[in-house]
Formats: C-alpha cells, structure tokens, sequence
C-alpha cells in the first residue's frame, strides 16, 4: 500500500517492526553488517578522490538510514552526515547507537520529498539498499538528484533483476541462509543497472562508477568484484 | 585517588612477542589510532630479564621478515644463531635421519634466541613507539563491558575506556579467564626438561631433534653471550615423573643419558645448566573473539613445542590482525564490532588449523611405539627426502611463509 509519500507503508511497518535488531551483528540484519566492510570501502575510496575540502565540510545524507550502520563509520572518520528514514522506529535505535557510541549524528524521521522543500542541498547522497523497497524508484532518484549541490555524487545500491537474483538474493538468503528476513525482498522491485542509468541520464547525470558486491564462499566473505549480477554498488555524477 | 576516564581505540594487554608486533605493527600502519599497553610486570624487570631462564625460542624467516619491518631485528641479530641445518631422527637410529640443509633454499630456516634477551630486546622497543601510553607494573582491578566499549580500572587509579580490548598475555590470559572463552584444552602426558648443553664440537647452526615413543629430544644452536657456539639449547621431553626425576638426577646422569641420545656430530657432552621443567598441554579457544575482544598467540592456541613454531603462530596472529584493523580503522568502522573480529578470525583460520594439526600429528606419529610405525617413519623420511616438492612444502612451512601445495597440472 502506497502513501502520499514515495514509500510503501507494509514496507515500513515489516522494517519497524524489526528494527530493535538493527545492531545485532548475528541476527536478522547479520549480511547488512558484512557487506558494509566492502560498501564503505567502495564509497571512501570515491569520497577521497571526489573531494579536497575538510571531511567536516562534506555534507551526506543517507536516506533510508534504518538503524545508522553506515552514518555511524562515516561520522566516525569525521564527515558532516545526517540520516533520514520512513520508520520512527528505525531511527529512534539509529539515534539511541549513535549516542551509546558518542558519536553525534542527525537523524530526523522524515522522507526524502520534505528534506527537498526545505531547499537543502548536500555533496553526498546515499540511496542504499533502498530502491528497492519504494514504489518509484525513478522519481527516488530524480528527487535524490535535485538534492546534491554541484559537483555532488549520488551513492547507490541495490540488487540486479536476473535468474541468479532471484535464487541466490531470495530463495537462498530469505530461506536457507536466513540472511535476510522472509519477504524482505520482491523479484520485480529489483533494477537492471541499465534501468538506473536511465533515470540517471534523463537528468544529465551519469554512472561513474559500478561494482559487484559479491559473496566468496571459499572465503566466507562479501568483497567488492566485477561481477554486477547480484548485488551492486555504484556512484553517479553529473555529466560534463 | 582515580582520575579522569581515558579514551583509547584499543587496549592491549601483555608486551610479549604478539603484544610487540601487534602495537608496532598496528602503528606503524596507523600511527593516529589511541592504542594502550598494560603490563603486569615492571618492563624494567623484562629489560633486566631472569639470567637463570634458559629457554629459547626459534624465529622463523617469516617472523625475522616482520621484526626487520618493524626496525628491531638489528638489536636482536647479534644475540641469535642461524639455523643452516636441521637434522631430525627417528630415535637416533644413524640411517634414518632427515635433513635439511640451508643451500636448498638459500637462507637460514630461522633464527634461535634465549627468551629471556628477546623479552627485554621487545620490552625495550616498546618503550620506544610513540604514541603508545604504556601502563607497566599494572594490575586490573576491574574490566566492565557494555554494548559500546570496555572499561578497566588499573592499579585503583587508572580507567580506561575502549572500543577493543585485545588479549595477548599468554597461555595463562587473564583476558580469556575473565571473559570465560571456550578454551579446549589437553595435557599431553609429556613434561619438558630445559637447559644448555656444552659440548666439545661446535654446532655449526645444526638444529636436532630426535623422536622418540615418549617424546622429542632437541638440540638448538645457541650462542652464549661470549660468542661461543659449542653450546646447545636442549628441550628433553617425556613422561612426567621420569622428566621430574631428570631435574632431580644428577648432572653426571643427565649427561650420559644424552650422549647416549644425541648424534656424534655435537662430539662429547660436557656440562648442562641449570635444569627447569614445564608441562606440556595443546589448547584453542573455540572462538578467537567475543564482542569487544579478541585472543591472540598462546592466550588464543599454544601447542607443543616439538616444530618450534609457537611464537610464529603469535607473530602472525599479530601482524594479521594489526594490518586488518588497520583497514578497518581506515573505513571508520567499530573496531570491536563482532564483525570485524569474525572476519579476522576466518583469515586466521586456516593457518591456525594446519598449525595445531601439523605438530599434533607429528607428537602423535612418534609416540606410536609398534615396530610397523617405526618402520613407516624412515620409510617417510627416505621418501621426503628424495621428493624435492614434499621437502620444499615441510621447509616453507617450518619458515613460515604461506605455501599450498601444488599440483602438477594446470587449470
């Protein structure tokens, strides 16, 4: 079900309701914590080369933070973030971590299309894990776009719509390795890359950067590769 | 009186050689993190060192590779002997000998040195790395942990605060008592009896060691602080009682014993030192690490000493997890997170495991006392012997360095 919002209330609720887990590294939200080792590597190594300004001075804004795990490591290293999410609840634990970690982070239980209104404008954006859960994800990024001040970079990750999506990321993860929880995810909500770079490139922005986020079971760990088949994570820029 | 709480990325507790190289290693990669050392001893006394401790330890190349990067092998240098050769035997039978020769692979397997000149060598370049406060003389009072960090009080006066607390303070870690870690553990029936060894001919750098049904007997190239290289570090082991009566036996036994127990390579044996006996158990924790903890060297596994390979296992316990928070500390993740530590804990894994099941195996084949096992033994030793790919696996890994075996085709 569909509010006035970009956002879809069973969604909400399914992650509110879940969301005293967030920080619990071996439950329900465990392959969201490894893959943030390889995310935040893929992002710190654009944010080094993009920006020469004081990390204090670069603005970011994570929207769909759910429970802060990846504004915590960049407050951390000293940039400027403040995350927004459609579940109170999800932001209240977001809230609650960051001051046990004596960190401060902004969290404001709020969508995208007020931060917009309010004219703010940020160097950074990050849309992870997220377009996959709102019903349009082309007007997502759209309005996501029209956030960033010049020279700003849009972070991006979801999953991919092929075969290998749909048994490994669902059947697989949902049900025999419980990675996520059951019904986290839909097969028809996933995006081709290709798809992306459309919505990209009808506001003159463009992909700049893409990779895999792949699982080695050899090794037992999530690595960035160049294999976009499942997950991936990408940066886009605007173009010229 | 306690004063004001002080904040630290990680707190490490014993300056042991995992303890050095992991706050040298960590450092020298990092050199902004916070990190603390406590120490239960006064690192003056380490410096002074227990004249009367004559156990040595063998430095794989590996290991030497890591003190040189890390600036203090050339303090170290002089007080080691390079092993250019080891001899090993099946209960000292002339013809079943293996050996290993230096030429093969055209440098030392490693390097031997008294414990006692390492500690204060390592004690000593502790002091010298900057920005890491050292807490000597220390006790812990109290260690108290909550979802974000770990609090230790010190001596009724310090308070530490941290996101990580590692434990490297040895096979007894208090850390890994407190915290009640898993620990598997299994004495080996074994005692070992160490001392040094004068005898008439220099050992040119030939390490030995004989297997026998009740356990190992080595000699390590040792060089006393004269410079003198005719005495041998010696590691008997045996069964309990008959290794206590040992201690207890005069020096004249002890050294007909060995002369009867050694190669006639080291000529006649003269004297032997003062005599000190340990008792030998294999132990692992279950897991390496808890929320804001994490186990390395002999308070995370210890084994039996018969491959000379315990401290190496620290080492690179310690350097791999220093050049993994290192990374992790550069993508501003929780440090003590239990995510962080599982995935060091799965590089670990593997060489820990071959570790433990190499010098198990190797207690346990030359414990087998039948005359078919015995039999099988040389007959393994011929065969490695002649097998250069087999012989370059065994010296690889006594050095330390990552091998895989390979197979003779390609993919």
């Amino acid at each position: 079900m569909e509010n006035a919002y970009n956002q879809d209330v069973d969604e909400i609720k399914k992650f509110s309701d879940i969301s005293d887990q967030w920080w619990d590294e071996k439950g329900t939200f465990k392959a969201l914590h490894w893959i943030t080792i390889p995310r935040v590597q893929f992002i710190i190594d654009h944010l080094k080369e993009s920006f020469s300004k004081k990390l204090k001075n670069i603005q970011c804004l994570d929207v769909g933070c759910g429970g802060g795990l990846l504004c915590e490591p960049l407050s951390r290293l000293g940039y400027t973030i403040k995350g927004i999410d459609a579940s109170a609840k999800a932001i209240s634990v977001a809230a609650q971590h960051a001051t046990d970690m004596e960190l401060s982070i902004e969290y404001i239980n709020q969508d995208l299309s007020d931060f917009k209104v309010n004219g703010s404008k940020v160097d950074v954006l990050f849309l992870l894990e997220l377009l996959e859960h709102v019903p349009n994800p082309r007007s997502l990024v759209h309005d996501a776009l029209e956030c960033l001040k010049p020279g700003g970079l849009l972070f991006f990750s979801t999953l991919n719509r092929t075969w290998k999506s749909y048994v490994l990321g669902i059947k697989v993860a949902e049900n025999i390795l419980k990675w996520a929880p059951k019904g986290a995810h839909s097969y028809e909500k996933f995006l081709k890359p290709s798809e992306l770079q459309g919505y990209f490139e009808e506001k003159n922005f463009s992909i700049i950067d893409i990779k895999g986020l792949t699982f080695n079971i050899l090794k037992g760990d999530w690595s960035l590769s160049d294999d976009l088949t499942i997950n991936y994570i990408g940066v886009a820029k605007k173009t010229g | 009186m306690i004063t004001s709480l002080k904040k630290f990325d990680c707190v490490l507790v014993g300056s042991g050689p995992a303890g050095f190289v992991f706050a040298a290693s960590l450092l020298q990669k990092d050199p902004s993190l916070h990190i603390a050392l406590i120490e239960k001893k006064s690192l003056k006394a380490i410096i002074e060192g227990n004249q009367k401790d004559h156990r040595t330890t063998t430095l794989s190349a590996y290991t030497c590779d890591i003190l040189t990067s890390l600036g203090v092998w050339k303090d170290l240098e002089p007080h080691t002997v390079a092993i250019k050769e080891i001899f090993v035997t099946d209960q000292n039978k002339d013809s079943s000998g293996l050996t290993f020769d230096e030429k093969d692979i055209g440098k030392p397997f490693g390097y031997t040195i008294n414990n006692t000149i390492l500690r204060g060598i390592l004690a000593k370049a502790l002091k010298k790395i900057d920005n890491l406060t050292i807490f000597d003389d220390s006790h812990i009072d109290n260690i108290d942990r909550t979802i974000s960090n770990i609090r230790i009080s010190l001596n009724k006066k310090w308070r530490l605060q941290t996101s990580l607390l590692v434990g490297a303070d040895g096979r007894f870690s208090q850390i890994r008592q407190h915290f009640k870690f898993n620990l598997d553990s299994k004495p080996y029936k074994q005692s070992a009896l160490v001392s040094l060894v004068d005898h008439e001919k220099p050992h040119n750098g030939t390490a030995f060691e004989a297997f026998y049904p009740e356990g190992p007997i080595a000699f390590l190239p040792y060089k006393d602080t004269a410079g003198k290289e005719s005495t041998s570090a010696l590691v008997f082991c045996g069964e309990p009682h008959a290794i206590l009566a040992l201690q207890k036996s005069t020096n004249t036994f002890v050294l007909e014993l060995l002369q009867s127990k050694v190669p006639p390579l080291f000529g006649k044996v003269k004297k032997v030192y003062n005599k000190q006996v340990f008792d030998l158990e294999i132990g692992k924790v279950k897991s390496v690490y808890q929320a804001r903890v994490v186990l390395i060297g002999d308070a995370a596994q210890y084994i039996h000493p018969v491959a000379g390979q315990g401290l190496n296992l620290s080492v690179r316990d310690a350097k791999m997890l220093a050049t993994h928070l290192a990374n992790m500390a550069q993508l501003g993740l929780d440090l003590g997170s239990k995510t962080i530590l599982a995935a060091y804990q799965k590089q670990r894994h593997i060489d820990i495991w071959s570790m433990i099941g190499l010098t198990h195996s190797l207690v346990r084949l030359f414990s087998l006392r039948n005359p078919i096992a015995s039999c099988s033994r040389r007959m393994g030793f011929t065969i490695i012997n002649n097998l250069p790919f087999a012989k370059n696996f065994l010296m690889n890994r006594a050095m330390g360095y990552k091998t895989s075996m390979r197979f003779p085709f390609k993919k």
